[in-house]
């Protein structure tokens, strides 16, 4: 019989975020439940050449202001009779799941995630004339698969993945001197089936 | 007031990209270069080549080192897909 309280399930420690656009032919996925835990709290995630990894078409969220915030919202109904004070049921209206982080790392590719869309055109340095870059914004809202891996109980992986995300939100970014780095907040809020979006844990050593 | 709706363009899950992100078909001579990261679109500024995107662009045969070396030293990632 478990403890009534067991300390060892309160748990701390940020999460990692990936993201890659989304291409409905090849859908995304999780690293195999093989690959070895990213440890958050490791020296790895400043490698220059990670290893342990997730994988390409993946790409890292990089820096982030205060981790990231998985969030699941319902927007419920109760249903009533007058016989009785209390609901009889409660049904969803909406739901939202949502993925809140700020990008603390400040370069277009970050900003292409956090404004919903946009080109990135690179034109090459030549003699005399430095190489450039341009961000053009667009008027569609790109869909983005997102994933996160982060500690769980036991020690070791959880992973978490949503399909299909749209950025939302409101991207202020401050400018300052000194008070402040700058910043890239962004609210992802998932448009794919609540059934596709899967969290993932490790539970148990492998046999030999 | 009323506004006007633009009409929107819909894609079918699965269908392939439209027709300006298809990659480029190459001709005699010619091969595929397709931007992996570092950008979306990369403009080498070497007469001749058009700029190469993600989804691939054909680049003569003759013109890929010139190209490659290009990419690198603009931090650029490209790859030869076709």
């Amino acid at each position: 019989m478990p403890p009534i309280v067991d300390t060892t399930k309160v748990v701390v420690g940020n999460g990692i975020g990936f993201y890659q656009p989304y291409v409905p032919a090849s859908p995304p996925t999780l690293p195999l439940a093989s690959a070895p835990f990213l440890d958050p709290s490791s020296a790895n995630i400043y490698a220059a050449t990670p290893s342990p990894n997730w994988a390409s078409p993946w790409l890292p969220f990089g820096a982030t202001e205060a981790g990231l915030s998985f969030e699941v919202q319902r927007t419920t109904q109760d249903q009533t009779i007058e016989e009785s004070s209390n609901p009889i049921a409660t049904y969803a209206t909406a739901s939202q799941v949502q993925i809140v982080v700020s990008f603390a790392e400040d370069d277009f590719e970050r900003m292409k995630l956090a404004y919903g869309g946009g080109t990135i055109s690179t034109t090459a340095a030549a003699t005399g004339v430095p190489g450039f870059r341009t961000l053009t914004l667009a008027e569609g809202i790109d869909v983005v698969s997102i994933g996160f891996e982060a500690r769980n109980a036991k020690g070791q992986w959880r992973r978490c993945l949503i399909p299909q995300m749209v950025a939302t939100g409101n991207v202020q970014t401050p400018y300052r001197r000194a008070a402040n780095n700058r910043v890239y907040p962004v609210t992802f809020r998932a448009i794919s089936p609540l059934s596709s979006i899967t969290l993932t844990e490790w539970n148990a050593a492998a046999l030999p | 007031m009323t506004s006007r709706r633009e009409p929107q363009v819909l894609t079918e899950p699965g269908a392939p990209p439209p027709i300006e992100e298809q990659p480029q078909q190459p001709d005699d001579g010619q091969v595929v270069y397709a931007v992996t990261s570092g950008t979306d679109v990369f403009d080498s500024g070497i007469e001749g080549l058009d700029p190469i995107t993600i989804a691939g662009t054909a680049v003569p045969a003759d013109k890929a080192d010139e190209l490659k070396a290009s990419a690198k030293h603009n931090d650029i990632t490209i790859r030869k897909v076709g």
